[in-house]
């Protein structure tokens, strides 16, 4: 708009602040022979035209790749990405969202493992529950950018938490929490039976897709399982969602540890708050022998000899929280509920539930059923919906909707 | 949707990207190859003209612009068209360059993943480019840092860097972009180490005569019977029947196993096998290698020779097992030590002769991988100074232009009303 | 559409409003009166003389010249502060009630625009009231009319009972199938089921060209944890252990036991990989189709 006007502005274009100076780039190219170290710029100048006219089969896949989508605008930021929504060039109706990486001034070591790792594994997993990679491709200035599923409707965690005293509070049912942790539990499945760990299952990797399908997302920290003998680290899983043998610092262990995390978020999403909110790895293995009672050799067999063991010191921190305990924080999820969250946060993860064994546990299929997923409340679901609506009535089309809305607008 | 563990494979980035028919491997081989040579030809008069005019008109910066392109790259005599290599020559450099990755992993140290991986990913490199474009050494420490990133091993480019002769960080990291294009951002490689691992604990069940046999398939043996046939296999293909104690069944099913962990630790990686067949085959077909009676005893239990799929899977398997003896690694019984050195020995001769042919032929543009980076770096970050310079220009000009106009006429009334709604 | 009152009409309207034309009581002497309406006449009068009049069943309109029959449930607050926007609403709504068809519903979107011409049409006789009597039949043929199709649909399609029984009278944006499986919360059509047994026996009425034919949902499949997805290996069966000398060291190793490391899943593992692609043969080519998963 600016523009226009401009244009049609009466008097001549004052002269702009940078209209006399002469761009930098043509000054510098200009000026080759006293701007800048001859090296550099003979390089530039030797290299350049084959790279714009002949660009390596690689580079071509990518430039093709790269068109392919069209930027809309930044939707987010973070330490280690930039998210952008954008759209497929050849159908504007079409959305995704493009995770660029972010180059690390302090890492030195090229293209980081984690983006890496996230590509590795999300290229190979094609679920309906797992984020779905589209593409990759890599910018001119060599950051690498995934390809996305355009999910908008949040996380997991933004349906519990209120992280803001302004955010309206989203009512859930069982059904609700029931449908979510069943999607949730079908990804871990997915991950487990393709041999891949997750290890970093949180309420904000669980996101949310327009239909209300809930999508588990960041792989940065996925890797296969490890084969007998070999060492795996246990700095792994946001601490609030960790199991006890990592903080225990095993090194070898297996596709329960997600299913800790699983347990957790069905915890919170009951609860409604962080379960077990240590403030260090410390505090965080004394909130789960309180609960759950300190391990010993027998509830637990070969405990004792991980690294960070330590006894307990006196008999009546074995014990844990009663039953009643359970009953009167996990109403909400009733008797069922209770058992399978229960069977996920065992401490021993040889006793604790596969995520085979989560997906076929009764509470999923007794009543009340999981709720639909495009019947699941999510915050921002009202929004869309009545913009999708919207944009499905005809202009000038008049029906009943617009005098309720008005009613609504003077009652409601 | 319900997955077979075949499914499984077919879902998989290499079998859809990375897998070919032999006539598509050799079509896609030799594409690379007429555009490597038109460039390198194309890149080559560009140099003499540009010698040619130095030496009629020596200035300085010429001379300079020279040194740091050209003058390192030996020219072929100016008066020969460029040699290039034919699409057989670059594979064999191709070959013997993963054949000294892998050496160089064995040095290190690296876990066999890592090393065997890297190796794979200067294969699907080199399928898109050539060793007269990007030299294969360069390659193949930058593939082997890749490979290791992606196998989730710990390698800090320093280090790395380090312990590789005459090598500085910038050297390994210059090419990641250029390597990471061309596998098309695919950094899973699917290895037949644990299929074989697999595989021999299976067969060494059935040996103690404890294997639980799968339900679909038609058995007409219960395990007793099938450790019985174990005992009683032929030492060799079509041989007489023997009779093994199970400890020395047990001996002869882990000496297979050792055998053919050789072969995928080596001819496996060192020749066309992953693309051209899945894991299970490889490693079905080093075993096949390494005991045919029993590979085909065992295989009798997973597909009956009364399966119509059982003749295509021995066809496949055996043209496999053909590829991998094809190596110069592979050390048959048969062979003797005098026949090995012979052979290696024209192998060396001959490499010798293409390594000399592939310095005659570089393409000049690609030889400084760390220059080419920082140029093409470079270029992007200009761009994009160009791009928010552009804007901020335009920004300060409308923002100026809005203010004079507003001095002139008042504000305009939209701005107005936006400004009392707020 | 003229804008609605700003604020609700029970407090403030026009000078006129403060008094109740029934029993002349004002509001300046009861601040609590209330006015109520009843959209068989849209008549205003205070909540005291509704409940004095209509609280023994259905009396006359007490304002002169009217003599509609009116029923107390009927009554309730003006939401317009003009009667005639308020009429037009209920009209609206009313016909919108009957006439619930989306675009979804018809072939074209021409044969859906001619609908709406229709039901236009429809709804301007009522509210300028030309033609009331013959329109008012048409739309009852055509509710019975379609309340009799969807009876024969209902005895094969069964409404989802955990969809919320909406009672209230606001149609808000629903499915049409929604809507349809719901009664019709008409407003004050007299009584449907004479209606319906009148529209039975005549011609039906309306008929729009080009509607679909109503195909009714499928019935909800059983409950499958796994919405379809399974892994079935074919070519092997895992045991629960197998007794190889490399492995021992790794099943003994109480770090291993102790950090849950559970040797079955590197089993399963390895024999997945074994087979894991045992019956795909690259030679062959790939299927077309296959590409599409990427």
């Amino acid at each position: 708009m600016a523009s226009t006007q401009v244009a049609l502005s009466p008097r001549p274009n004052p002269p702009g602040p940078g209209a006399s100076k002469p761009l930098p780039l043509k000054s510098k190219t200009l000026n080759v022979d006293n701007a800048k170290p001859a090296a550099s710029v003979a390089a530039s100048r030797a290299s350049t035209p084959g790279l714009e006219t002949e660009l390596d089969a690689g580079a071509q896949m990518n430039e093709q790749v790269r068109n392919r989508y069209v930027i809309d605008k930044k939707i987010g930021q973070g330490t280690y990405a930039d998210v952008f929504s954008a759209h497929v060039r050849s159908d504007p109706s079409k959305l995704v969202a493009i995770k660029r990486i972010r180059l690390q001034q302090e890492w030195e070591n090229g293209i980081t493992m984690d983006s890496i790792r996230e590509i590795r594994f999300l290229s190979e997993l094609k679920h309906p529950n797992v984020i779905l990679l589209h593409d990759v491709f890599s910018t001119k200035d060599q950051k690498i950018s995934l390809v996305l599923e355009h999910l908008p409707l949040g996380d997991l965690e933004e349906v519990w938490l209120k992280k803001d005293k302004k955010d309206p509070m989203i009512a859930y049912t069982q059904a609700d929490i029931k449908s979510w942790i069943l999607m949730l539990s079908r990804a871990v499945w997915f991950c487990h039976s393709h041999r891949i760990l997750h290890r970093d299952i949180k309420s904000n990797n669980c996101l949310i897709a327009a239909n209300g399908c809930l999508k588990l997302a960041d792989f940065g920290l996925a890797r296969p399982f490890a084969e007998p003998g070999r060492k795996m680290t246990h700095q792994v899983i946001t601490r609030y969602y960790r199991p006890p043998e990592l903080l225990y610092m095993a090194q070898h262990y297996g596709p329960k540890v997600d299913v800790w995390s699983v347990g957790m978020i069905l915890a919170e999403l009951t609860l409604r708050q962080f379960m077990c909110p240590g403030n260090t790895e410390m505090e965080q293995l004394n909130m789960y022998c309180e609960i759950f009672g300190t391990p010993t050799e027998e509830t637990w067999p070969g405990v004792s000899k991980l690294q960070c063991y330590v006894a307990p010191d006196k008999p009546a921190a074995q014990r844990g929280h009663p039953k009643s305990w359970w009953e009167s924080n996990f109403g909400l999820i009733g008797e069922d509920g209770r058992n399978l969250l229960r069977g996920m946060l065992t401490m021993d993860p040889k006793k604790r539930l596969s995520s085979e064994e989560v997906v076929k546990h009764p509470w999923f299929s007794s009543s009340p059923r999981p709720t639909k997923m495009e019947d699941l409340p999510t915050k921002g679901k009202a929004d869309l919906k009545r913009f999708g609506d919207d944009l499905k009535r005809h202009a000038g089309e008049l029906d009943s909707g617009r005098g309720d809305k008005v009613a609504r607008k003077l009652f409601g | 949707m319900k997955l077979t563990e075949d499914d499984i494979y077919r879902r998989s980035t290499q079998y859809l990207h990375w897998s070919f028919t032999a006539a598509q491997l050799a079509a896609q081989r030799l594409k690379t190859n007429i555009q490597a040579a038109e460039r390198v030809k194309a890149a080559v008069a560009r140099q003499r003209a540009a010698r040619a005019l130095k030496t009629e008109t020596p200035n300085a910066s010429g001379s300079e612009n020279a040194s740091q392109n050209g003058a390192n790259t030996p020219l072929p005599p100016p008066d020969r068209e460029v040699d290039c290599l034919t699409m057989a020559e670059e594979k064999r450099l191709v070959d013997n360059f993963c054949e000294k990755a892998l050496e160089l992993g064995d040095f290190l140290k690296l876990p066999i993943e890592v090393t065997a991986t890297g190796v794979q990913f200067m294969r699907r490199f080199y399928l898109l480019n050539s060793p007269m474009t990007y030299e294969p050494n360069q390659i193949s420490r930058t593939a082997i840092f890749i490979a290791s990133k992606a196998e989730g091993h710990h390698l800090p480019v320093a280090h790395y860097a380090a312990s590789l002769p005459k090598t500085k960080p910038e050297d390994i990291l210059a090419p990641e972009y250029l390597i990471t294009q061309a596998l098309r951002f695919h950094y899973e490689v699917r290895h037949p180490f644990r299929g074989l691992k697999g595989g021999h604990l299976e067969m060494m069940a059935m040996a103690a005569g404890k294997a639980t046999l799968p339900p679909n398939i038609p058995q007409d043996r219960d395990p007793r019977a099938l450790q019985q046939a174990m005992l009683e296999l032929p030492r060799r293909p079509g041989g007489p029947a023997s009779a093994m104690s199970e400890k020395e069944l047990e001996k002869r099913i882990t000496e297979a196993y050792g055998f053919a962990s050789h072969i995928l630790k080596n001819a496996a990686l060192l020749t066309d096998a992953y693309f051209l067949y899945t894991p299970s085959h490889i490693w079905l077909s080093a075993h096949l290698l390494a005991d045919e009676p029993l590979t085909l005893l065992y295989l009798s239990t997973k597909c009956p020779p009364s399966n119509p799929m059982h003749a295509k899977l021995l066809t496949t398997l055996r043209s496999c097992a053909a590829l991998l003896s094809s190596h110069h690694s592979f050390h048959p019984a048969s062979q003797t030590e005098e026949e090995k050195a012979a052979r290696d020995k024209k192998d060396q001769v001959e490499l010798k002769a293409l390594m000399k042919k592939l310095r005659l032929c570089r393409d000049p543009d690609k030889t400084n991988l760390v220059k080419l980076n920082q140029a093409q770096k470079r270029d992007a970050v200009e761009n994009g100074e160009l791009e928010e310079n552009k804007r901020k220009k335009r920004k300060i000009a409308r923002e100026q232009y809005e203010k004079e106009a507003d001095d002139f006429f008042g504000p305009s009334l939209s701005k107005k009303e936006n400004e009392n709604a707020s | 559409m003229s804008k609605p009152a700003a604020r609700g009409p029970s407090n403030a309207n026009s000078k006129d409003g403060e008094i109740c034309p029934v029993c002349k009581s004002s509001r300046y002497l009861n601040k609590h009166m209330k006015f109520l309406i009843n959209p068989e006449c849209y008549h205003k009068m205070c909540e005291s003389c509704v409940d004095r009049i209509f609280s023994h069943g259905p009396a006359p309109c007490p304002i002169a010249g009217c003599k509609r029959t009116l029923r107390k449930v009927k009554f309730r607050e003006q939401r317009f502060e003009d009667l005639k926007v308020e009429r037009e609403v209920d009209i609206r709504r009313r016909v919108a009630a009957v006439f619930d068809k989306t675009e979804d519903d018809f072939e074209t979107l021409r044969d859906y625009n001619d609908y709406l011409e229709t039901v236009e049409e429809i709804t301007w006789n009522l509210i300028l009231k030309i033609d009331v009597e013959a329109t008012e039949k048409k739309l009852r043929q055509y509710e019975a009319a379609q309340k009799a199709e969807r009876n024969i649909q209902a005895q094969t399609y069964q409404p989802d009972p955990s969809l919320p029984s909406d009672t209230a009278q606001v149609v808000l944006k629903k499915s049409a199938a929604q809507r349809r499986a719901q009664g019709n919360p008409t407003g004050n059509t007299p009584d449907p089921a004479s209606g319906a047994g009148n529209g039975q026996q005549t011609e039906p009425g309306l008929r729009f060209k080009g509607l679909k034919k109503y195909v009714p949902p499928p019935p909800e499949a059983p409950f499958d944890p796994f919405d379809g997805w399974a892994i079935e290996p074919q070519y092997y069966v895992t045991q629960n252990d197998y007794d190889v000398e490399w492995l021992t060291r790794a099943i003994n190793d109480p770090l291993h036991i102790g950090g849950g490391y559970d040797m079955r899943d590197f089993y399963s593992w390895a024999l997945c990989d074994a087979f894991s692609g045992f019956g795909v043969f690259v030679e062959d080519g790939k299927d077309v189709e296959m590409a599409d998963v990427f």
